[in-house]
Order: C-alpha cells, then structure tokens, then sequence
C-alpha cells in the first residue's frame, strides 16, 4: 500500500515560509495571490492495508499536535 | 569527593557536544560524550550519570521537524530511564536544537506531568537562520543553572537557530507556565525592555528564550551558554564589555550536584 501524509501548520500558527513565498509570488507580478500555507508531504510504503498505522506515523514523529495537522490518505 | 558525571548526547547531525563537554569540564564535572545509539542498545545506562546535556546543531538533519528524529528515538528505546531520571532530581539541559529536542520529548514544559508534547518552537517569524548575539534577561534564578545570577540580570548570549518560536499548546498552558514561575530567560533590549525583533529573534511568545521544569531540574533554552564559556569566545569580546556568563550556567549546575548528590 502507498499512502500520502500531508503535514501543514494550524490555521491559526503563523506560517512564516508561507508569507515569504506570498511576497516573492507578488513580487513576480502574481498579486492575486492572497495567502500561501505551506506543509510537507510524505509519500509512504508499507505492507499491508491499515490506513490508521499513518496517524501513528504523526503521532510519534511526523506531525507536533500542538501546531501541525496530519491528513493521511491512500494513494492508490 | 567524586566530580559529578555528565552525559553530553550526541547522534548524526548534533554539533556544540565538544564546547559543551569543554564546558562541563571546565565547571568541574566529569563529563563524557555519548552517542545515543549505546542507550539504545543499552550499553550505557543513564543512572551512570548526574546530568545530561543535549546539545545544539541538527541532530539527524533536522529532518520532520527540528529535534523530533532524535526525540522520537530516545522516546522509544529509554523514555522510561528519562522519566526516573527526572524525578531523581538529577539535572537536564539542552541548548538549541536540545531543547527542541527536550520540547518533542515532553519533558519541558510537562505541566500534565504526562510527558506529552505540550509546546513546540517553531520557524523563526522572519524565516531566517538568526545568528548573532542576543540580549537576555533573567527571570527565575531557582533553576540551578540559573542559581549563579541576578533576577532581572541582563546578559548576552550567542544564539544560530531557524526554528526557536516558542509556541505553547494554548492559553491555560502559558498560565501555568507564569504560576509556576518556569520562565528562566528572556528576550530583551539593552536596557532589558521585551520588545520585538530583532531583540526577540524568533517571535517566542512572551519573548520566552528559555524554560524551567516546574521542579527547576531541567533548562531548555535556544541560545548556547557552552559556546561562551569565557568571554574570550564572544563575538565582540574586544570591546571589553563582555562577562564569562556562559560558565555561570554550568559552575551553578555542578554547584548543586556537588552539594545534593
């Protein structure tokens, strides 16, 4: 099985990557741009088909609940 | 009497073991560097030691979070060794990418006592690697690596650090962080005002450069004590108005050991 574990910042923690890459993109001329949120994403593969092993995964290393959200889905 | 015994940790990626090692060292400790793979393996047990010291770099790249491969390791092989070596009273540091790692570890601030991740340190609000040297203020000296100075003392530090924003999990968790006196150091300008950057390098809440445990047995801040044990190392110590602070921090330390173990 592939699985896909998106790890983004909390809406409400300040995404300092993200308001750099906002101001180069108006800085491109792109000023419809209004926000940018940035994460990263880890594209896993495992034996077996249990879909709940991925939220162990940021439970004990890929995602601090304090400020990141995990959302893990199958890649199929 | 025998010289307190310090681990300071070390793994892929970590640096500063060496000036911390000095720095135990030239406090008077018996200092040792470990690498975290002879706890794994149970080679080396961590009731050997008084103290333990995390050091500042990268430990395992920084890769997933800053701190958190080396935490996530050390929570699976020894966690149950860290707790009883907390409630023995015996002292923990970690300076740089150490607190981070002492933050991913749940043991500061560990207000629940659970040992869960309570806060983290995130990226710097300018989203630069801030080096330079800070201004700090003392806030709490019940810490024993803090007993050596003054509350309210303003001293400098060096700090090198992209993700050191101090971010508790809420509201009711700062209050308790307050209460319990747990600030340590502080953030400030020249004349010790809080104010923000650049004299708060990251955006920390509070302008919180470093954290006691509720017990005061462990300090975790982001700037590195170790890498000015005399002022001979400070950026601008020609200048003549740099102290020897960064030995303060670890003379208090073996101070206490010495007198409790």
């Amino acid at each position: 099985m592939r699985i896909i574990i998106t790890v983004t910042l909390k809406d409400n923690v300040e995404d300092a990557e993200g308001q750099s890459v906002l101001k180069a993109l108006r800085m491109l001329g792109y000023n419809e741009v209004s926000n940018v949120r940035t994460g990263k994403i880890y594209y896993i593969e495992m034996e077996g088909n249990d879909l709940s092993r991925g939220y162990e995964f940021c439970d004990k290393l890929l995602a601090n609940p304090v400020i990141n959200i995990c959302k893990v889905e199958k890649n199929e | 009497m025998n010289s307190p015994k310090v681990a300071v940790l070390t793994m892929e990626g970590t640096n500063n073991e060496e000036e911390a090692f000095q720095s135990w060292k030239g406090a008077g400790a018996d200092a040792e560097i470990i690498h975290i793979k002879k706890l794994e393996s149970g080679l080396r047990k961590l009731e050997e030691f008084d103290a333990i010291f995390f050091p500042g770099g990268f430990s395992a790249g920084d890769y997933v979070r800053a701190g958190a491969i080396m935490a996530s390791r050390l929570r699976a092989s020894v966690m149950e060794d860290i707790e009883n070596f907390v409630d023995s009273g015996k002292l923990i540091m970690g300076s740089c990418n150490g607190f981070q790692v002492l933050i991913e570890l749940g043991l500061i601030p560990n207000i629940g006592k659970n040992y869960e991740r309570e806060a983290a340190l995130a990226t710097n609000l300018s989203n630069r690697f801030e080096a330079r040297t800070v201004y700090l203020k003392i806030t709490n000296n019940l810490c024993p690596f803090l007993k050596k100075f003054k509350i309210n003392q303003i001293i400098r530090l060096p700090i090198a650090h992209f993700e050191g924003r101090f971010i508790p999990k809420d509201e009711d968790l700062l209050k308790e962080i307050l209460k319990n006196n747990m600030i340590g150091l502080k953030y400030v300008d020249p004349y010790g005002k809080e104010v923000d950057y650049p004299w708060n390098p990251n955006g920390s809440i509070m302008n919180i450069a470093g954290l006691c445990s509720k017990s005061g047995n462990i300090l975790g801040l982001m700037p590195h004590p170790e890498r000015v044990f005399t002022k001979y190392t400070h950026s601008d110590w020609t200048r003549g108005n740099e102290e020897d602070y960064g030995q303060l921090f670890f003379k208090g330390a073996v101070e206490y050991l010495n007198e409790k173990f």
